[in-house]
């Protein structure tokens, strides 16, 4: 299992390394922008006085993760297909599982990482600072919905983003299919809000279906890799070639 | 020496043959040792069964024989027991020979006449 | 792993494989005893690579099974693969690692791993641990692969095409390796080639692959001896008719009549010798190359 890990990790360092960016670089732009060039003053006080700047700075982070997701569950099977390396570890005396487990241990260590280092800074860094006006409870509870929003289009990439991954052989391909998910979802929800206007659609429609989505999205494609067995191209063509 | 994989004499026999040769010529001596099954083997890049088979065949021939621990050795009347094998091959070779002569319709008299001149050549 | 002993390494029985509408395999069954180096030979597509993959559980057989060891292929493939040492065609090792890297991924994952003959191996065949495998040459992570296939010291051995593309002292080099492997100590051998000298140096005994079927499997020395090439005259006038026994191929020229003979006896010449008026009768010895080529052509003929 440690070795499957390390190569886990090995084969997504870059994409790890790009997700560490992504999820820090709005703090670092935030705080050099906002303090020392002066662009989100507000009455001339440092930003981090505004409960405001914490909240859209952490938005903004998770935000761009979302990106980072969706690439680790599209990359995650096919990436090794796509190499052909998956045939490698075919012939090694490595159960099924154990690979699918290994994938998800680091996309969930990952995701963990993204959201713990946001959460850590909103609400144990940013409460040590002196806000210059309270909060108010209606901007928590915004702050509550963005939040769950934003987890659920996390889930819902990154869920659909694996299924595509055991599915197909392009791990581009895969994490493109992932957002075509996301805007199919999107656009046929809304347009039943339009016809129908739910009630509370945001935070109990939208946010419910990205969420069964997603996990469904990475169970079939769990289950359809526990099946699929890596019989390699040259076999699926010479079967393509006796049908056609 | 070296395998022939594409020859229709298995590849068995030309490891005995070789060896039979080699005896013939007093490359290995009575009482000597020959290679080993792994040596020999690694040398031919031939399976070392095959190379057991070999020695098997020659072991029955009484050419080489077997001490316990210690490997295969050439046969105290090894090298005669290699000559008579050695003509029967030749034997052999001449039988093919006519055969051929005979399928392209040579009468025996010219037949007889081709073998003293390839002698001839020879001398 | 194995707590049975069984008598056959490999064992198939009703093997049988469809992609689409084609059978790559068809009711294959094949039995190697341990410590036999069998020679799959066919040609390109007649299901020796599919058999192989379902030997190694990367396949699954649309009938039949597959045993190594005792053991199922598909249903135990991991247990398969822990006494399996396996190099296939196409060495699709994880381009990014160094050699050094490879084998350490790999050797926890064997409940056995040998690291003086790991060593050994990778003195022998001049690999650098520092080097990563998209440096390397073909040849070179072909004896990776190899040095991969055999450190944890398997009693099985399954060899799929392992030399194409190998250039000729690379692929002397390669056998060497595998030989020593055998001489190490007792080791059961699925190699699989239409390279046939290889095959010859290295197998006991040669199983024939077409369109899916065996079609033979016999002792190297035996289908050499067993097969003749048999050259007819025939006299003015004499028609050929029905071909004696155990006949593969024939052909007639003239008044050339080639028949190529499975099973060859004296009885075979006398039966022709009676049934035909010929000029002349000769046997010709063929090499493997020739009785692999007729038994094919014999058999697309049949078809």
């Amino acid at each position: 299992m440690k070795s499957l890990l390390w190569k886990d990790y090995r084969i997504n360092r870059l994409l790890l390394i790009f997700g560490f960016v992504v999820c820090c670089g709005p703090w670092v732009f935030s705080i050099v922008g906002g303090d020392y060039l002066g662009w989100f003053r507000y009455n001339s006080e440092p930003p981090w006085r505004s409960p405001g700047f914490w909240i859209s700075t952490c938005l903004f982070s998770l935000g761009l993760s979302v990106f980072t997701l969706a690439t680790l569950g599209g990359n995650a099977i096919a990436a090794e297909r796509a190499d052909r390396s998956a045939e490698f570890l075919g012939y090694l005396p490595v159960s099924r599982w154990s690979v699918i487990v290994s994938k998800s241990l680091i996309a969930l260590a990952a995701g963990a990482a993204i959201w713990g280092v946001n959460l850590f800074i909103l609400f144990i860094v940013a409460p040590r600072f002196q806000f210059s006006y309270d909060p108010g409870e209606e901007m928590i509870a915004r702050l509550h919905m963005m939040f769950t929003v934003c987890a659920a289009v996390s889930i819902l990439v990154f869920g659909s983003g694996w299924f595509w991954s055991a599915a197909l052989t392009s791990h581009g391909l895969a994490t493109g299919m992932s957002f075509v998910v996301l805007a199919a979802v999107i656009g046929v929800l809304f347009a039943v809000e339009f016809v129908c206007s739910l009630e509370r659609f945001l935070e109990t429609w939208f946010v419910s279906v990205c969420v069964v989505m997603g996990i469904v999205g990475y169970f079939a494609g769990c289950a359809y890799y526990l099946y699929r067995l890596e019989e390699g191209f040259k076999d699926l063509i010479h079967g393509r070639k006796a049908t056609a | 020496m070296s395998i022939n994989p594409n020859s229709p004499v298995p590849v068995y026999l030309q490891i005995a043959d070789h060896i039979r040769g080699a005896v013939a010529a007093g490359v290995y001596r009575p009482g000597e040792a020959i290679p080993s099954v792994r040596v020999l083997a690694l040398d031919l890049t031939v399976n070392p069964n095959t190379v057991q088979r070999a020695f098997e065949e020659l072991e029955r021939e009484a050419l080489i024989e077997v001490r316990k621990g210690l490997g295969m050795f050439v046969a105290k009347n090894g090298v005669s027991t290699a000559v008579t094998q050695s003509e029967q091959a030749m034997q052999g070779a001449f039988v093919q020979a006519i055969r051929g002569g005979r399928a392209a319709r040579i009468p025996a008299k010219r037949i007889r006449a081709a073998f003293d001149a390839a002698w001839r050549n020879i001398e | 792993m194995t707590t049975a002993s069984p008598t056959f390494a490999i064992e198939t029985v009703g093997l049988s494989k469809r992609y689409g509408t084609k059978d790559a395999v068809r009711d294959l069954s094949l039995r190697i005893p341990r410590g036999e180096a069998f020679g799959f030979i066919g040609p390109n597509g007649a299901g020796k690579s599919t058999t192989i993959k379902m030997l190694m559980g990367l396949a699954r057989p649309s009938a039949g099974e597959a045993r190594v060891l005792g053991l199922d292929a598909t249903r135990d493939c991991v247990a398969v693969k822990q006494c399996v040492g396996y190099v296939p065609e196409m060495h699709n090792i994880y381009r990014w690692m160094r050699v050094g890297e490879v084998i350490a991924f790999c050797r926890p994952l064997y409940e056995k791993w040998n690291d003086r003959y790991c060593a050994d191996l990778l003195k022998l065949f001049e690999l650098d641990p520092q080097n990563k495998v998209k440096q390397l040459s073909k040849g070179m992570v072909a004896k990776l692969a190899l040095l991969l296939a055999v450190a944890h010291e398997p009693e099985v051995l399954i060899l799929d095409e392992p030399t194409s593309g190998l250039d000729p002292v690379v692929r002397e080099e390669f056998l060497d390796g595998v030989l020593r492997t055998l001489c190490e100590r007792e080791r059961t051998i699925l190699f699989s080639s239409h390279t046939l000298s290889d095959v010859q140096r290295i197998a006991d005994t040669i199983g024939l692959i077409f369109e899916g079927r065996l079609i033979d499997h016999c002792r190297t020395e035996d289908l050499l001896n067993g097969t003749k090439r048999i050259r007819a005259v025939l006299r003015d006038g004499c028609v050929p008719g029905p071909p004696p026994e155990g006949t593969i191929w024939q052909r007639v020229q003239q008044r050339e009549w080639l028949i190529t003979v499975r099973g060859f006896s004296p009885s075979t010449l006398e039966f022709l010798r009676t049934k035909y008026l010929l000029d002349n009768i000769e046997v010709i010895d063929l090499g493997l190359e020739d009785v692999f080529k007729d038994l094919i052509k014999g058999r697309k003929a049949a078809t």
